[in-house]
């Protein structure tokens, strides 16, 4: 019960990323507890729970790739479109703390995938394996990509594509080869970098820690390359994919994938007009420039001038 | 030469910072303040890029010396800041100086000349 709790404690945590800077406390809070009841506790229902329709009709999700990244994901992208966006963006205030935020979810990531086996067996050890070879592979390509595009490599881009690809294998981690999880990581980076740099540009939407670029759109190609990847050699338990003779496991991820897509905007977006009918979500313009570390919490949290 | 105070202000880059301490204690200054800032000049800016995120930054990192003088010729301050931070390019910074009206001591009261010197049994 506590390992499931985790999941869903951890899940609309994402979303805070996206409504970063301009999002009133007490209204975050009320978002949470509907959030997790009304969005993340059915579809971790459908995919997890004893007559859970996606676990009836054969999806397979091994630690949450649609339950915790493309709910939240998802969710906080319809969230950064209604809040709006922040009037300042101004560029990360401490770059070795996220850093160190990226290594700490790697390691608890064995965490989260190994442990999703719930006991130690040869699948557990297949997704530490597979967990860390996304993870590695995607923080290789993310780079590959950045230093095409602008000719230069950042810390901020290694930790964004080491968290990509630890989601792009969380569906598939106890599912799929290590062999497998080397091109999930690779391709999951390049698709994450590519929506972040040119998408998320083109279309002007404010998701202010990219949970969409990455949990969002990392953990659907995961749910995707999970229907194409999967073996029963690895996990008997599971079900074969595409390039191991069944076409209609990829189906199936796609139907899950979808479903959780729409029904995570859907309600979110209620949750949000709800909320926002009440009483305003939005934090004024004054309080915003000044800091919601101030004006909500009475903490200067960062301290100092910038400019 | 009559009591006269003038204030040198040197900008230049952080990392000569050290040299030019050194240098002022050499000519008789143990005492300054030291600012980091963000100025323009000559030198451009560069870019920085953050995921999506592409900045334009203009204002560079720079350091900020303020020393007041009196007994010391503010001729060989300027001289030897110039000495110790000359290298040709841009980016070396400026000195600004300044006449100053009054400096006091706030631990005994004095003012003028005497505020800026530190007798010997105070080292």
């Amino acid at each position: 019960m506590l390992f499931q709790l985790m999941f869903a404690i951890i899940t609309p945590a994402l979303i805070s990323g996206s409504i970063a800077e301009r999002m009133k406390f007490t209204h975050w809070i009320v978002f949470l507890i509907c959030w997790t009841t009304l969005v993340y506790d059915p579809i971790a229902h459908w995919v997890w729970g004893a007559g859970g329709w996606l676990k009836n009709l054969g999806a397979l999700d091994f630690a949450g790739g649609n339950v915790v990244h493309i709910s939240s994901g998802v969710s906080g992208l319809i969230a950064a479109l209604m809040l709006g966006k922040r009037r300042n963006v101004g560029k990360p205030s401490n770059l070795p703390i996220t850093c160190l935020g990226a290594a700490i979810l790697w390691f608890g990531w064995y965490g989260f995938n190994a442990g999703s086996a719930l006991a130690i067996n040869d699948v557990a050890v297949n997704a530490f394996i597979t967990t860390n070879t996304s993870a590695a592979a995607s923080a290789i390509s993310w780079s590959i990509c950045e230093f095409a595009y602008r000719k230069k490599i950042t810390s901020l881009g290694v930790a964004s594509g080491i968290v990509a690809g630890l989601v792009a294998i969380t569906p598939g981690a106890g599912f799929v080869s290590p062999l497998a999880s080397l091109i999930i990581g690779l391709v999951g980076g390049a698709v994450c970098y590519s929506c972040i740099t040119f998408v998320k540009a083109k279309l002007g939407y404010d998701d202010a820690l990219d949970a969409f670029g990455c949990h969002g759109v990392g953990g659907i190609w995961g749910g995707i390359a999970t229907g194409i990847f999967a073996w029963k050699a690895i996990n008997s338990a599971g079900a074969s994919g595409l390039i191991h003779g069944n076409p209609k496991l990829l189906g199936i991820q796609i139907i899950a994938v979808l479903s959780s897509v729409v029904y995570s905007a859907v309600v979110t977006f209620i949750i949000i007009k709800v909320i926002n009918a009440v009483s305003s979500i939005r934090a004024g313009e004054k309080e915003e420039q000044v800091g919601l570390d101030v004006t909500e919490h009475g903490e200067e949290a960062y301290g100092g001038i910038q400019m | 030469m009559a009591d006269k105070l003038t204030k040198v202000d040197i900008i230049t880059s952080k990392g000569k910072f050290e040299e030019l301490k050194k240098a002022l204690g050499d000519i008789g200054i143990s005492g300054m303040t030291v600012t980091n800032v963000l100025g323009c000049g000559m030198q451009k800016g560069h870019k920085e890029y953050y995921r999506g995120l592409t900045m334009d930054i203009n204002l560079v990192p720079k350091v900020k010396i303020e020393i007041v003088v009196c007994e010391v010729p503010v001729d060989l301050v300027v001289e030897t800041a110039k000495k110790v931070l000359h290298t040709g390019e841009m980016g070396d910074g400026k000195i600004f100086v300044y006449n100053v009206e009054n400096v006091i001591r706030i631990s005994t009261g004095d003012e003028g000349r005497v505020a800026l010197q530190y007798s010997d049994k105070d080292k």
